[in-house]
């Protein structure tokens, strides 16, 4: 927890770090939230009460601060907190290496992003293999599953708040990094001490040792050819026929090796971190911040994407007992692709303002209210024929997405605290535009209206009411409860079972109705060993309504009618999240497990039935420890040994049960729908970081990460051959027609990094 | 402090070239891993086919979904012994009698543009049945093939017969379907190259997820190159037939389910969708009035100089099922420069001379020492003609002669590491991308020769570009 105070400095004097200044625990880090930043005089301090889990209101929270990012493990050559979240229980992946989280069950578009009060729509690089979240830009993070504030809404999964580093520079600090996938460059400068600040934060994979490798294996070997230059898209440039260890999409399949590439295909992705902060005077701070981020591959010709994002806060400090905070912000993602003639793009755009104060009316109450505005554009995409002027464009929607909070921390007793929020959400779909009513057989328009710019074309509105209760048995123990309502009023549509570059948002419409999830969790919580073991249990309980799914049968999004084909349904998840977490001392890490299911129910899918979703994940199983060795040994050395072990349950898949012939063509036949499971998840991954102060303050440190030490090929998915054709072409069908096969992604890999630090 | 410093850098740089040294290693690697998944059994699906076309008899097709871990060599369940029965709207009825296989055929009824049917099957306590009105046939506003750059890359200028091969060509086909802007439509592909149904290459498409030109008037559904990649020396039939939306989803499944596309990581798996009332069946029931044209590909020629002259030599043109030849006009186009084209000297209905596995033309008069640059065009009996072919070019008198060995698009033998096999089809890959010249042998596998052994493995065009989709 951390806690900026506005008076009694000779109390915070006597205040250690890892001390709270305040008896009232504010419910987020101040990266989140400036309601927690509490100000006294002109000391910021940062702290952390030693039984904070077990104090706050905080349930279905999990935080993570710049120190504890520092630790945390590399991960194919990149430290990265998304995959970092995905340790931790209730938090997982579709699948290895691919984009998106999963959070409770519930679906991937279903978790706000916000990044400086900035929400990112597309959250990785390399079709998922990293996060655009520099781990040198990450100050500190909070993932809310469950226990939601009021002041957050818009997703009805969770809500992932990443502070920036750069509030406060107080002195320079640079940092080099150089790797096998990217190579870094930080900078945090004081440009007036106390008043103006600016960091930097880029990382790209151009300049990585594997792009140097893959650069002189192309020269090395020129293929001029046509097939070559078709994958390209430039002449002269070498083909990548052979597969690559770090390559996304190109990966999916069988493949012969003929040669190694760390990139399976001229691509490259960069990201750019900027902050500047001023210090106003004494009550009021601006601090601007950016992100751009972009990921450039050859797939079906060029093709880019990324994210472009700012916004700009005022911190004010109106009194003692009052603060408030307003952000403007605009964010932005894209897709290109051209190819030939032919040129696609699509995006969503989004710009709004938030505001909220922080009353601290006395000691035992807290209140935060406010509002917030986003304006929404939803490019669904064109697809043009460069040359001859036509093609096909998709009609954009707008909305306008509006909330009121109100929230309050109250403290009863010692014992008994509670947090009682109430979040009014209203959303219009706004004009120009057309509204339709849909055929529910043939998908077509039986009528259509259409509407000017700014005209109100649908309304959604939804009460959520938020309730935390915390009820401390001792100075070790507490129970919590939470009853949440979310709503959700756009939706990421994808035809696939993974995240991609290029699925679209989806407003909710005439015809789409909002979403919204009631999740209800009851924890304990208890620490051990005078608070360096920290123990928690929770429950969940989720009901999601009107969760949404692409009927089949649409085959891309260029449809004229692709709201026609939005279906929607009823959803569920449950479960239990075990953690035991040793946060602080040279041995430090984690244990969690997840006992859950996740279940929907949407007509025209599975018949009507229900069935487990893809987000659902019986067990899943953690084991994260970090030992720093040499710290007394050897001043001026440190070894730190990370290692981390997964264990989950397979994903639900559809399989098929049988086979018929048409046309002298065999086609399977399923039953239903996520009838079957892959075989279970594990692997085990090992880091090594050796750091030698080598001059003054810098500090050189070497990083070597083993992935998945012993090669455990994890099924990603099922797929067949079939006797007589492809693969199996030419040889006797003594055995089954169709022969299923597992297709593994990742086996073991190490990586490097080479930081120099000042 | 200095050595240790030394040792320090010596470790990290021997660390760093170790593990760029490392991916040497089959961990990095996708793998194909086995499995064994243990599915459901599942009780009888019947499986039903069916299809009236415009002045044709019905017939209908049933069998019964098999084990996913049946035997190759298991047989197909037929479903003999039903009772299938064809009515119209006007009144008409007949049962369709059977035939072989699980086939039904009917023998009164043919179809008729703008009539309702409806196919009744009745098996043992079973009722099953699915209506379908034939909708007018949508008219072909234009068809070409195209040749494409050696890079792949579409030649966009077409002209009616197409746009001209560039060397180490491919082919395209491109199409412009009479669309009426009005109305949402849907309508079914077939392909047939020299006389076969591409049963793999059917496909639907709906008009409100294509590339729709605003210069057409309003009217057309231009798309490009979508599913066939036209071979050397092939005569292309095309049909397209407006059809319904239970048709069009059973179809649009059907595709993604033969290109591959279905699978885990991508589109969720499902039954193409049954227009058959009734439980536990798959299948479709289809009325169908097609509109029909045809695109011919012309074959590659190689060349040989002679003394004042040179011979041309090509594969000999495709034939139909009765052994009818599909081209029947061959056009050569003469140049003294590399850019032959139309409006170069044609030398118009060439004498084509049989030869062993490919027949060839002469032309005299030449001068020695003068370069002459040739590319081929072919005809057929509707008067259609195709793309001019690749360049080829010699002096007379040079001892050039590109006509040894195997010829592109035609029958013949190949051999490799000492094993000759027969030909129905030879590819040559001229341009290196493909890993070796390829042969389709006598049962339509196409093998290539890899370290002295023919393979069984890869099939020539087995990549459709989704492109236009």
């Amino acid at each position: 927890m951390v806690k900026t105070c506005a008076a009694a400095p000779i109390l915070l004097a006597l205040l250690s770090l890892s001390t709270a200044v305040h008896a009232q625990p504010a419910p987020a880090p101040s990266a989140v939230t400036p309601s927690s930043v509490m100000q006294l005089g002109k000391m910021t301090v940062v702290g952390t009460r030693k039984n904070e889990q077990i104090t706050s209101t905080d349930i279905g929270v999990e935080k993570f601060k710049i120190e504890e990012l520092a630790q945390i493990p590399v991960i194919m050559g990149e430290k990265d907190i998304m995959k970092t979240l995905q340790l931790t229980p209730g938090i997982t992946t579709i699948t290895e290496g691919r984009s998106g989280f999963i959070v409770r069950g519930s679906g991937i578009d279903q978790n706000l992003v916000l990044m400086d009060g900035m929400p990112l729509y597309y959250v990785s690089h390399q079709s998922g293999l990293y996060s655009i979240f520099n781990s040198d830009a990450v100050d500190s993070l909070a993932i809310y599953k469950g226990g939601v504030p009021a002041r957050y809404g818009g997703r009805a999964a969770s809500i992932l708040d990443v502070k920036m580093v750069g509030d406060e520079v107080d002195k320079f600090h640079g940092r080099l990094a150089v790797g096998l996938i990217t190579s870094k460059l930080s900078l945090q400068v004081p440009v007036i001490k106390d008043k103006l600040s600016i960091s930097l934060a880029g990382r790209t994979t151009a300049l990585s040792v594997g792009q140097l490798h893959d650069a002189i294996k192309d020269d090395c070997e020129p293929d001029d050819s046509a097939d070559a230059k078709s994958k390209t898209g430039k002449g002269g440039q070498c083909s990548r026929s052979s597969i690559a260890i770090f390559a996304g999409k190109g990966n999916n399949g069988p493949t012969e090796a003929e040669d190694f590439y760390f990139f399976g295909r001229p691509e490259y992705w960069y990201d750019l971190n900027a902050k500047v902060a001023w210090k106003v005077n004494q009550a009021h701070t601006l601090i601007f911040s950016t992100f751009f981020g972009e990921d450039n591959a050859i797939l079906i010709g060029d093709t880019w994407w990324g994210n472009r994002a700012g916004s700009l806060r005022w911190s004010s400090e109106w009194s003692d007992k009052l603060l408030s905070e307003t952000t403007a912000y605009y964010s932005e993602y894209y897709t290109n692709n051209e190819n030939g003639i032919y040129a696609f793009h699509s995006g969503i755009v989004s710009g709004g303002v938030r505001h909220q104060s922080t009353w601290f009316m006395d000691k035992s109450m807290k209140a935060i209210g406010g509002l917030a505005a986003e304006y929404q554009t939803y490019d669904h995409g064109s697809l043009e024929d460069t040359t001859n002027n036509f093609g096909k464009f998709m009609p954009p929607m707008q909305s306008l997405e509006t909330a009121l909070h109100l929230g309050a921390e109250y403290k009863h007793s010692e014992k008994l605290k509670a947090y009682l929020g109430l979040r009014y959400s209203l959303f219009f779909r706004l004009g120009p535009g057309d509204t339709h009513v849909w055929d529910e057989n043939t998908n077509e328009a039986i009528s259509s209206e259409p509407h000017d710019d700014f005209a109100i074309m649908a309304t959604h509105h939804n009460p959520e009411p938020r309730f935390n209760l915390t009820y401390t048995l001792d100075d070790s123990n507490s129970v919590k409860f939470t009853y949440n309502r979310s709503a959700q009023y756009l939706r990421l549509m994808t035809n696939s079972m993974q995240l991609t570059w290029y699925d679209i948002w989806m407003p909710s419409t005439e015809n789409i109705p909002s979403m919204t999830t009631d999740q209800v969790g009851l924890g304990y919580f208890m620490d051990l060993l005078d608070h360096k073991l920290q123990l928690s249990a929770e429950v969940y309980y989720k009901a999601h309504n009107d969760v949404a799914d692409f009927e089949d049968g649409l085959h891309n999004y260029l449809v004229d009618n692709l709201e026609a084909y939005v279906a929607t349904g009823d959803g569920r998840s449950y479960g239990m999240e075990l953690m035991v977490k040793k946060p602080k001392g040279r041995l430090n890490g984690w244990l969690s497990y997840n006992l859950g299911r996740s279940e929907q129910q949407i007509d025209g899918i599975n018949r009507g039935e229900w069935y487990a979703s893809k987000f659902d994940k019986t067990h899943d199983f953690t084991a994260v420890v970090s030992y720093e060795a040499l710290g007394n040994a050897l001043p001026g050395h440190k070894l730190h040994v990370t290692g981390l072990f997964l264990y989950s349950t397979g994903n639900a898949v559809t399989l098929a049960e049988g086979y018929y012939t048409i046309s002298g063509i065999p086609f399977p036949y399923w039953e239903g729908r996520n009838r079957y499971r892959l075989p279970d998840y594990h692997r085990l991954d090992l880091g090594l970081k050796y750091e030698v102060q080598t001059w003054g303050k810098s500090k050189t440190s070497f990083e070597v990460s083993l992935y998945n030490v012993y090669n455990r090929r994890n099924v990603n998915s099922i797929s067949y051959t079939q006797a007589g054709t492809g693969k199996s072409a030419g040889k006797t069908a003594e055995g089954p027609l169709f022969n299923p096969y597992g297709i593994s992604y990742y086996g073991f890999r190490p990586s490097a990094t080479l930081t120099v630090e000042l | 402090m200095h050595a240790r410093t030394t040792q320090m850098k010596n470790m990290t740089l021997g660390a760093l070239l170790a593990l760029l040294l490392l991916p040497a290693c089959e961990g990095f690697l996708s793998e194909m891993v086995e499995v064994n998944p243990q599915v459901d059994d599942f009780s009888e699906v019947l499986v039903i086919n069916a299809e009236i076309e415009r002045g044709k008899t019905a017939w209908l097709q049933m069998s019964y979904v098999e084990d996913i871990e049946a035997l190759a060599s298991t047989p197909v369940k037929w479903e003999e012994g039903a009772k299938v029965t064809l009515s119209t709207g006007d009144g008409q009825s007949e049962e369709l009698s059977f035939v072989t296989m699980g086939l039904y055929g009917g023998n009164k009824i043919k179809g008729k543009e703008g009539e309702t049917y409806t196919m009744t099957v009745v098996v043992g306590a079973r009722t099953y049945s699915a209506t379908q009105k034939m909708n007018v046939e949508p008219g072909i506003g234009w068809f070409a093939i195209n040749g494409m750059t050696n890079a792949g890359k579409f030649i966009t200028d077409s002209v009616t017969s197409g746009t001209d091969a560039a060397d180490g060509a491919k082919y395209s086909e491109e199409w412009k379907v009479l669309d009426p802007r009005a109305t949402r439509d849907r309508y079914l592909f077939e392909y047939y190259v020299n006389g076969t149904h591409l049963v793999r290459k059917d496909w639907a498409i709906d008009d409100n997820r294509v590339v729709n030109s605003t210069d057409y008037s309003g009217e057309g559904l231009k798309l490009f190159n979508v599913t066939i990649n036209p071979g050397v020396n092939q005569y292309l039939d095309f049909r397209v037939a407006r059809i319904d939306k239970p048709t069009y989803d059973y179809y649009n499944m059907y595709e993604k389910i033969v290109r591959g596309l279905i699978g885990v990581g991508s589109v969720t798996p499902y039954n193409p969708k049954s227009n058959f009332s009734g439980e536990r069946t798959v299948g479709n029931f289809r009325a169908v009035s097609f509109s029909a044209t045809a695109g011919l590909a012309p074959p590659s020629p190689c060349i040989t100089s002679l003394d004042g002259a040179i011979k041309i030599g090509f594969a000999p043109s495709p034939q139909a099922l009765d052994g009818t030849p599909y081209f029947v006009k061959y056009h050569l186009y003469k140049g003294t420069a590399a850019g032959v084209d139309h409006t170069s000297d044609k030398l118009a209905d060439v004498a084509a001379v049989p030869a062993a596995g490919q027949v060839t033309t002469t032309v005299d008069g030449l001068s020695k020492g003068t370069t002459y640059y040739f590319r081929l065009q072919v005809e057929d009996a509707q008067g259609r003609v195709s793309p001019l072919s690749p360049v080829v070019s010699a002096a007379p008198g040079d001892k050039t002669d590109t006509c040894k060995g195997p010829v592109e698009g035609a029958e013949g033998t190949m051999t490799c590491g000492g094993v000759t096999i027969e030909c129905k089809q030879i590819y040559l890959d001229k341009a290196g991308t493909k890993g070796g010249d390829y042969c389709q042998d006598t049962k339509g596998v196409w093998r290539t020769c890899k370290n002295g052994e023919w393979t069984g493995g890869a099939s020539k065009g087995k990549t459709d570009s989704a492109k236009g989709k």
